[in-house]
């Protein structure tokens, strides 16, 4: 959704990338330039993470290259500029507030879980067949149901409000949830019912979701901005709890209670003189209202309510990725051997699913760092225009990370909950660009575009050769 | 996308086939296991008006022994190879070839002469078998059938001297001699994407003789027919330490390859193939295949 446009350029006799979509740039002038409608180069496209990625690309490269004129470790610069969680909550000096977290710890773990030494042990010994071992590191932050009062601030037209659930028991004993976002894939049917059922304790197969239909569900302004577990399930506790209140009003009836005297527990009101459960008190409201009195809440078994965090800036989840990798120089090959992704998404409704986004994102970072791109000839003709030649990473180049999870609470969400649906795509490009580069700098090349593709190794190290040979003749 | 409207026909033998074949008008496009033609179709980079299917074709499934040669049938495909259900005759490079063009799913409907006749410049079968001195066999319903060096079968990129009325049939690949040894190394973008740049080497150290193909070069490869001039003009026992990278790059040079770097990675998979080729222990090779 960056609205970039690119526009096409003459001279030169190789496709050049004139796209900013899936190119990452450190520099400012290659491929980057805004230039005037009617191009016919591609616009750039919605996406996860938008904008994110660049910027942890140009901020991780940046890091790295201090730390190498510093003479000093990736992993020390980092830490030593890093928010510690002791001044956590944190305002940055662009006024983004930052709710929780322990940055260091998830450096400290990604470090950890890799086995930094062994992996630069290994570089040291170099490998029998030439090529280069790389370590890079890389963290970003994903800002997380970010509302009414951000967006209100950009002066966007979408402004995100209240989100809203509706909660309804059935005459079985089960109950249909009602939200108007939808989900892409995320599990929002799953993790949605186990906050329903967290509230209401009726058990998740007897939990029917109705997404994304307004003539069905509330309104809402979409699952984007890493907002639907939050807002939607904030929401959904929101509705469920008020569907437990008028389940104690009603089922104090049928357990001969003062409402008041009357509490709900694990999918049951009790009371002094005994209990009752959910599936009797919907059976009754329906089926027997003959054994109810006059004066039952009329209101029934259906609720919706609403919901915003105590605190609508946003809340940010965040990781630390660490990659190895074998570079061979002559060929530009780039190996995978190991990724490491510690993610804090604050506390986790389902790690499973959270894993899998996880994974996803992973995929399609390892896209943007090595492999797509939108090329264009010097007549403006798209050379990428099917898959054939639009390469995306495939089930053999995805790699087997290993996810280690941290759950730092947000002070401000229902169960301390953060988005998560971004993150994982963010911070590749930049890991990998800089495990590259550290395999290559002993050769004295350098990558800061990403894909970083066989050619732009193979180029980076043709030049950095000749550099060097220039040297040694001048001397 | 779909493919345009096409007439498919599925000859049931050989002369069948021939027949079809020499009696077409208009644009007809032969498919033998259709993993190119396939998406080609679909994407309507070609339109046939007729698609002649000769995959069910029981002469061109057939492998036979001949005057020092394994004549394959054109319809073998990749899978069949890589299994081994077809002997092995090169000491085992045929087998490795094979099982590493694109996928699996490719190469159990993929065809040694469908990828032939389809002369992609960065297809495995091209570079290899010529590297391999094999030969295509073609055949007619009008001529008696001929034979030619793929060298001069593949005469640029998708393009084959293949006539109008002319099939396919075979490959006939030379029984290699046990002093032979072979490399082979492609560089790919990713796991089953076409080549980048192909280096096939076929060297005999005790003969003093060596084929030499850099292939994936965009145009039919670039075939050193006698490759004593890559190692300083003879081949003996220690030729890899003698490989000359600057004879191997003034070639491609001299073939048109004018990007330095697109010569820096071909010479570089070159090199790797005649690496390759220089550890192999022939005998222990021929154990293991």
């Amino acid at each position: 959704m960056s609205g970039e446009r690119s526009a096409p350029g003459g001279g030169a006799d190789r496709p050049v990338p004139r796209s900013a979509t899936g190119r990452l740039s450190t520099g400012g002038s290659a491929g980057r330039s805004a230039g005037s409608g009617g191009s016919g180069a591609a616009v750039g496209e919605a996406t996860v993470g938008v904008a994110r990625t660049g910027v942890c690309f140009a901020l991780e490269l940046a890091l790295d290259a201090v730390a190498s004129a510093a003479g000093l470790s990736p992993e020390t610069v980092r830490f030593r500029n890093l928010v510690r969680p002791e001044q956590m909550p944190f305002d940055n000096i662009t006024n983004k507030h930052f709710d929780s977290g322990d940055y260091p710890q998830a450096l400290r773990r990604a470090l950890e879980t890799i086995d930094a030494d062994a992996v630069r042990a290994r570089q040291r010994k170099g490998e029998p067949d030439g090529r280069r071992i790389g370590l890079g590191l890389a963290i970003y932050c994903e800002q997380s149901a970010h509302g009414t009062s951000v967006y209100a601030g950009w002066g966007i037209p979408m402004v995100p409000g209240r989100e809203q659930a509706s909660a309804r028991l059935t005459p079985d004993g089960g109950l249909e949830l009602r939200i108007g976002l939808h989900s892409h894939g995320q599990g929002l049917e799953t993790t949605l019912a186990q906050v329903a059922h967290e509230i209401l304790g009726v058990p998740v197969a007897q939990i029917r979701i109705v997404l994304g239909d307004t003539a069905m569900t509330p309104y809402s302004t979409g699952t984007w901005g890493s907002r639907a577990m939050v807002m939607a399930g904030g929401a959904v506790a929101a509705a469920c709890r008020e569907l437990s209140e008028r389940a104690t009003r009603i089922g104090a009836h049928l357990i001969q209670a003062q409402p008041a005297d009357a509490r709900f527990e694990n999918g049951r009101v009790l009371g002094p003189s005994g209990e009752v459960s959910l599936a009797t008190i919907a059976r009754t409201w329906y089926r027997r209202p003959q054994d109810l009195p006059a004066d039952v809440d009329a209101g029934g078994l259906e609720a919706t309510s609403g919901y915003k965090p105590a605190r609508d800036s946003g809340v940010f989840s965040y990781a630390a990725h660490a990659v190895a990798v074998a570079v061979d120089p002559d060929l530009g090959e780039v190996e995978i051997l190991d990724y490491v992704v510690v993610e804090d998404g604050g506390v986790l409704v389902n790690p499973l699913i959270v894993d899998g986004q996880i994974y996803g994102g992973l995929t399609q970072g390892v896209g943007t760092a090595l492999y797509e791109e939108m090329l264009f000839d010097a007549a403006g003709q798209p050379q990428a225009s099917t898959f054939a030649d639009y390469l995306l990473p495939g089930a053999p180049e995805a790699p087997a990370a290993r996810i280690v999870h941290m759950e730092t609470a947000s002070p401000y969400t229902e169960f301390g909950a953060k988005g998560v649906g971004e993150g994982g795509a963010i911070a590749p490009p930049a890991a990998i660009a800089n495990a590259v580069n550290d395999a290559l700098r002993p050769l004295g090349a350098e990558l800061r575009h990403s894909p970083i593709t066989p050619r732009r190794i193979v180029e980076a190290v043709l030049a950095a050769r000749s550099v060097a040979a220039e040297r040694k003749a001048a001397s | 996308m779909k493919p345009a409207r096409f007439v498919m026909e599925r000859p049931r033998d050989l002369a069948a086939a021939l027949s079809m074949i020499a009696g077409a008008g208009g644009a007809t496009k032969i498919m033998a296991g259709g993993q190119s033609l396939g998406p080609m179709l679909n994407l309507r980079l070609v339109e046939p008006d007729r698609v002649i299917d000769i995959s069910g074709v029981p002469e061109l499934r057939r492998t036979d022994r001949a005057n020092g040669s394994l004549v394959i049938g054109a319809c073998v495909t990749h899978a069949d190879i890589e299994d081994g259900r077809i002997p092995d005759v090169a000491n085992g490079m045929m087998a490795r070839v094979a099982a590493g063009i694109a996928y699996r799913a490719v190469r159990n409907r993929g065809t040694i002469g469908g990828s032939l006749a389809h002369a992609d410049p960065a297809a495995d079968w091209v570079s290899a078998l010529t590297a391999l001195g094999a030969e295509v066999e073609i055949a007619s319903r009008a001529r008696n059938s001929r034979r030619i060096a793929i060298g001069e079968f593949v005469v640029g990129a998708l393009d084959v001297a293949l006539a109008a009325d002319e099939l396919v049939t075979a490959v006939c690949v030379p029984v290699l001699p046990s002093s032979a040894r072979w490399g082979y190394v492609k560089h790919c973008r990713k796991v089953g994407e076409f080549a980048e740049a192909i280096g096939a080497v076929v060297i005999d150290p005790e003969l003093g003789r060596g084929r030499a193909v850099i292939g994936a070069v965009e145009a039919a490869p670039v075939v050193i027919e006698d490759a004593r001039i890559l190692f300083g003009g003879a081949i003996g026992p220690s030729f890899a330490e003698r490989f000359d990278a600057p004879a191997a790059d003034s070639l491609l040079a001299a073939a048109g390859m004018s990007d330095p770097i697109d010569r820096h990675v071909h010479v570089t998979v070159l090199r790797r193939a005649i690496g390759q080729a220089s550890v192999q222990g022939s005998a222990k090779v021929r154990d293991a295949a």
